[in-house]
């Protein structure tokens, strides 16, 4: 008789088909919508020496006679919401915390095609001509630093702008949309280059400034020298993007994973609020320059070709993706680069046949991306005009269900089904 | 990562020694910290789901179950297979969250005030028909079972594993997984006649 700890293996349920395909989807649909990036940067963020060393335990006790406190006020808020005050929409990547501080602002986190599995409806596609038109193109990757409490920042930061009679200029926003920025009037990479620690106001101005027995934020524009990360985003939050701005670059002035979060969010700051893509450009090189070897390096060298796709130095984004997929770190984030390598082949050179290249090589990476990276080769070989081509892709992308832009994709599917069964349509 | 994105139902190898980010990370190489979050965060965030935690609460347990791992991780003696260490971890979590809610349900029963459901949204995870239905079944089930069925069947980790992770004999996980078996295969059967 055998021991209990010897027992045999019991039959698995997976060994009956019909369980094995439900587990097995589910098993990849429990995987869906997670931000591995936009996670590491938070639990970064907790580590730095100057987070809190834990957030406070659930004590029972304590926690009651807080939440009995917290409900009462509540109950107040309620009463006075009921009048008409807007409804929170809060999207799962802000963090509970963060979540707290967004306030009833509708912060709605922008759509993703790659993880967002209910996508804003796609535009109505029409039949492209090479090059893709720009109404039928594919939209670029959004960065994997942007969305959460930042463009909620940045909403607020353009309702300010809007209350003040002022719209937001057109030379700002104008760019963003068609992917490129304009010039700014100086170099600010070059700048940062020269001095990656721009000065800060003296120690006794800022003193000064925050006023005796003032919190570490005393109020727009004004800081103080402890000024802490959390403080830095609720300056951006309470829509004054350019004191956060200045409270990160004081951040960043130290050492350790505080500066190197710091100079990171700086870079998404001037990218997804001020709309400063160079500025951004020059924090994330002031960070290649002090942390060689920083824990956000990869996120960092992948926010720079971005950032230069997005500036339309599609050079220097090629350069640097090439070399990146030539290290370690660039193979695991091979299926990103190369959808972002089509992108800026397809947008920005022109060039479809290097364009559908690139996107094949995502598409054999698999995953989300690989999916992605069919719908993108689809149409690529639509503009050429390799019909059977593009309907080979389109059908693979369509392959799977819950796909986000299934509808889109399968009326593209039917529109060269048709074509293809027209006399004299080419093959 | 890339086998961990994959899907394939035994995730996690189980290595006989720490690998590489992990020894990296136990000798104080700050930058393994990233690959070994990399490599291990899809699998303790969907363990988490699949044990129950609710979206809303999703990004602080991974947060915490990541911390303790950092910050534990130079007494980390390399006994325990990393895989095994992490899903305890995400174990502890559920259940620290778990026990908050019930704490939160208490108060909200004492107070009779039940908050508005449109107050957060889960815009990223698609709550699709084969996990809805397994996340239905999966409710059905004890704690215990759960963690059980969840770890045998869904991770595909070996029995042996299980039992060490969950903390308890290979006969009474056995036992457990032939109830939860039961439970779950009615359930799920159940699923397919709601719409």
């Amino acid at each position: 008789m055998s021991e209990p700890n010897e027992l045999p293996e019991a039959e698995r349920l997976t060994s009956d088909p019909e369980l094995r395909d439900v587990l097995r989807r589910a098993n990849l649909e429990y995987r869906a919508g997670l931000d591995e990036a936009a996670a590491f940067r938070r639990v970064s963020e907790r580590l730095a020496p100057d987070a809190p060393r834990s957030r406070p335990r659930t004590h029972v006790v304590t926690a009651l006679g807080l939440a009995c406190a917290a409900a009462a006020g509540w109950l107040v808020w309620l009463q006075a919401e009921r009048v008409g005050a807007p409804e929170v929409l809060v999207g799962p990547e802000v963090s509970a915390s963060e979540r707290a501080l967004v306030g009833p602002e509708p912060a709605r986190v922008p759509s993703d095609p790659e993880t967002d599995p209910h996508p804003e409806p796609a535009r109505e596609a029409t039949v492209p001509s090479a090059p893709i038109a720009q109404d039928d193109a594919i939209e670029a990757p959004r960065a994997a630093v942007s969305g959460d409490v930042l463009e909620a920042a940045r909403r607020t930061a353009d309702e300010a702008r809007a209350r003040k009679g002022r719209a937001a200029p057109e030379a700002t926003k104008k760019p963003l949309e068609a992917g490129k920025l304009a010039p700014p009037p100086h170099d600010r990479e070059a700048a940062s280059r020269r001095s990656p620690r721009p000065a800060t106001p003296p120690r006794a101005a800022r003193a000064s400034e925050a006023g005796p027995g003032v919190g570490s934020i005393a109020g727009k524009g004004q800081l103080v020298r402890s000024a802490s990360r959390e403080d830095c985003l609720e300056l951006a939050r309470r829509g004054d993007p350019r004191a956060a701005e200045r409270c990160f670059d004081q951040r960043a002035a130290g050492s350790g994973l505080g500066a190197e979060m710091a100079l990171y969010e700086m870079a998404r700051l001037r990218r997804d609020v001020l709309r400063d893509a160079v500025g951004a450009l020059a924090a994330l090189s002031a960070y290649r320059e002090r942390f060689e070897e920083g824990s956000l390096r990869n996120e960092v060298d992948l926010s720079r070709v971005e950032l230069l796709a997005e500036l339309g130095r599609s050079g220097d984004a090629l350069r640097e993706s090439a070399a990146l997929l030539a290290g370690s770190a660039g193979r695991e984030r091979a299926a990103e680069l190369h959808l972002l390598r089509g992108d800026i082949f397809q947008r920005d050179v022109q060039d479809l046949r290097a364009a559908a290249a690139e996107y094949a090589q995502a598409e054999a990476l698999g995953g989300s991306r690989g999916a992605e990276a069919s719908r993108r080769l689809g149409a690529c070989l639509e503009a050429l005009g390799d019909r059977a081509g593009a309907l080979a892709a389109y059908r693979r992308y369509a392959a799977e269900p819950g796909r986000p832009h299934a509808a889109e994709v399968s009326r593209r599917i039917d529109r060269l089904a048709r074509a293809g069964m027209r006399p004299g349509a080419r093959p | 990562m890339v086998r961990a994105a994959i899907g394939s139902l035994v995730e996690v190898e189980a290595p006989a020694s720490p690998p590489p980010p992990l020894l990296r990370c136990v000798q104080g190489d700050r930058g393994a910290w990233r690959a070994l979050h990399r490599q291990y965060y899809p699998v303790a965030a969907a363990f988490l789901r699949k044990l129950g935690v609710e979206e809303r609460d999703l990004e602080d347990a991974c947060q915490d179950v990541f911390l303790q791992m950092f910050r534990y991780l130079g007494s980390f003696r390399g006994d325990a297979d990393t895989s095994t260490w992490l899903y305890r971890l995400c174990i502890t979590q559920a259940r620290r969250t778990r026990l908050r809610h019930r704490v939160a349900r208490t108060l909200e029963r004492v107070l009779a005030f039940v908050p508005r459901e449109s107050l957060v949204s889960s815009a990223s995870f698609s709550e699709s028909s084969a996990q809805r239905r397994i996340a239905a079944a999966l409710d059905r089930l004890s704690e215990k079972e759960r963690q059980a069925f969840v770890l045998y069947e869904m991770e595909g980790l070996p029995g042996k594993q299980v039992a060490e992770i969950v903390g308890c004999t290979e006969a009474t996980l056995w036992r457990r997984l032939h109830e939860a078996r039961q439970v779950f295969r009615q359930a799920l059967a159940a699923t397919e006649v709601d719409p």
